[in-house]
């Protein structure tokens, strides 16, 4: 399930995306009239290397309901297929992006104020292991 | 306000992306949400594939060390003449380089050069990168990959 916010911004090397994914345009499909729905559904179906071609929105469905959405006629109600099961280009549109991707260094505690400070723990450590009184 | 005590070096790299462009990116990478009616996708900027115009993908453009491969045709065969498909083939895929990225970018801000151009033919790991559907030009389809998953150059 989607979580729902309010806003989102994007952070680091992060990007927001609006998606268009195949769920979507099957929904899409479903608001046109019954004419163009079978003119995109035709267009959008699957075809093999032998040229079969497969029913794009009927895969997935758990029986009676997945009928052939273009012979059958009836667009409206048949089961989304998952985006991962089509071989289409998931593209969207950038809406927003993150202020950049933080460079790593290549080994810590590189700068000098950060081994005076390892040294100072360790000291102090030192000496309340000798002056065990304090 | 303190850096992080270590592994960051504080300098910021800017990323490729730009608000506004139409990408392509990884089927399975990103996190779903939903602001108001919108539907959104966090990505990371690494599982942007590259920007597309228009519809052909034919002309994507790649991003970091990704390339754009049009795949060679395999028709296996048996002895007898059936054609078997391309998963029973164990052939090691090939291609011929049609785009490539400006090169991985580093921390320092700078890029890594990219060892492939366009027009070099190649040969990739199987099942490595993104396959998408074949058209015209290219009738076996076309894969983009990062540059580590091209195996040898065939000049």
């Amino acid at each position: 399930m989607t979580r729902q916010y309010k806003s989102v911004a994007p952070v680091g090397d992060r990007v927001l995306v609006k998606a268009r994914s195949a769920v979507q345009r099957c929904r899409k499909v479903a608001s046109h009239s019954k004419r163009a729905r079978r003119k995109q559904v035709e267009q959008e179906s699957a075809v093999t290397a032998g040229g079969i071609v497969l029913p794009r929105c009927a895969a997935g469905s758990s029986g009676g309901s997945g009928a052939h959405p273009v012979s059958s006629g009836f667009l409206t109600n048949w089961p989304p297929l998952h985006s991962s099961a089509l071989n289409k280009p998931t593209t969207g549109t950038v809406a927003a992006v993150g202020d950049g991707k933080n460079a790593k260094v290549g080994r810590p505690m590189k700068r000098i104020d950060e081994l005076m400070f390892s040294c100072l723990v360790l000291g102090f450590g030192r000496a309340a292991m000798l002056c065990p009184s304090t | 306000m303190p850096r992080p005590w270590f592994w960051q070096s504080g300098n910021v790299v800017p990323i490729d992306v730009k608000v506004g462009d139409r990408v392509v990116y990884s089927k399975f990478a990103g996190t779903e949400v939903a602001v108001g009616e919108e539907a959104l996708l966090i990505l990371k900027s690494e599982d942007v594939i590259g920007t597309l115009d228009g519809d052909d993908i034919a002309n994507l453009k790649p991003y970091g060390d990704r390339v754009l491969l049009v795949k060679a045709a395999l028709t296996p065969s048996t002895s007898g003449g059936v054609l078997l498909p391309s998963s029973a083939s164990d052939a090691v895929p090939t291609g011929r380089v049609k785009a490539v990225g400006p090169g991985k970018l580093r921390d320092d801000g700078g890029r890594d050069a990219m060892p492939l151009s366009a027009g070099n033919a190649v040969l990739y790991q199987q099942y490595a990168g993104m396959e998408f559907p074949a058209d015209d030009a290219a009738p076996a389809g076309y894969v983009v990959l990062r540059s580590d998953d091209v195996m040898v150059r065939l000049d």
